[in-house]
C-alpha cells in the first residue's frame, strides 16, 4: 500500500495539520499519520469522516488508480 | 466518533498484540510445565507462575506503548495521572499488608509462610515501577510533530 499523497495535499490546502485533522475527526494524530503513510488501511466510517472534514469525496481521497492513491 | 475511547486503528494494535501476549504466557507456561516434566525446577512453584506472568504483562505493556495504544485521543494529563495515583495508592496498601504479614509471621513461632506475602510486597512493587512508566509515557504519547 503506498503513501496517500492526495489525503495529505488535501488536508495541507484546507491548512490543517495531522492533528487539527485528527481532532476533527476524534483519533489519534498517529492514525492519521499512518493513513497518509500507507501504514493502515482506514475503515469507510473513517475515510467518510476524514473527506467531511476536508470537503472532498470518498473517490477524490481514498480511489487508488495506477497504484497509487 | 468517541473520543474518550481508543480510535479504531488502536483498537486493532491492541488486539494484536493483547493476542500475542497471550500465546507468549500460554507456551511460556507450557515450556515451564515441559521443564518441571523434565525435572528442571528453575523457582519454587507460585514463583515460577508469578515471574512468567509479571514478564507477559510487561511485555503486553510495553508493546502498546510503543504502539501508542494505550491511551485514546482525549486521554488528558488529568486522567492518567489520576489512574497512576489510584495505581499507587492500591500498590502502597497491598505493600503495606504484605510487611505487615511478613512481620506477624516472624514474630509469631509457627511455621512461617512468607511465600504469599512476599508475592504480594514484589506484585506491589511491580505496580508502582509500572503505574510510573505507563504515567511518563502517557504524557509523551501525543508529543510528537507532523511529518
Amino acid at each position: 500500500m503506498g503513501k496517500n499523497l492526495r489525503l495529505k495535499s488535501a488536508r495541507a490546502a484546507r491548512d490543517l495539520s495531522q492533528q487539527d485533522l485528527a481532532d476533527a475527526i476524534g483519533v489519534t494524530r498517529q492514525t492519521i499519520n499512518a493513513i497518509e503513510s500507507g501504514n493502515y488501511n482506514p475503515s469507510i466510517n473513517l475515510c467518510i469522516a476524514i473527506c467531511k472534514v476536508l470537503g472532498q469525496t470518498l473517490d477524490q481521497v481514498f480511489w487508488e488508480d495506477n497504484g497509487d492513491a | 466518533m468517541r473520543k474518550s475511547v481508543l480510535d479504531e486503528m488502536q483498537l486493532q494494535m491492541r488486539n494484536r498484540i493483547g493476542n500475542q501476549a497471550f500465546m507468549i504466557l500460554f507456551y511460556l507456561l507450557l515450556t515451564d510445565v515441559g521443564l518441571n516434566g523434565f525435572g528442571v525446577k528453575w523457582l519454587q512453584y507460585p514463583l515460577n507462575v508469578f515471574v512468567i506472568m509479571v514478564s507477559t504483562m510487561f511485555y503486553y505493556l510495553i508493546r502498546i506503548l510503543w504502539a501508542g495504544a494505550y491511551i485514546g485521543p482525549d486521554s488528558s494529563i488529568k486522567k492518567a495521572a489520576r489512574k497512576t495515583a489510584a495505581t499507587v495508592i492500591t500498590a502502597a496498601v497491598a505493600a503495606s499488608v504484605s510487611i505487615f504479614a511478613i512481620w506477624k509471621n516472624n514474630t509469631e513461632t509457627q511455621v512461617p509462610d512468607r511465600t504469599s506475602a512476599m508475592v504480594l510486597f514484589i506484585f506491589s512493587a511491580v505496580a508502582i515501577v509500572v503505574a510510573v512508566i505507563v504515567s511518563i509515557a502517557s504524557m509523551k504519547q501525543n508529543r510528537g510533530k507532523d511529518q
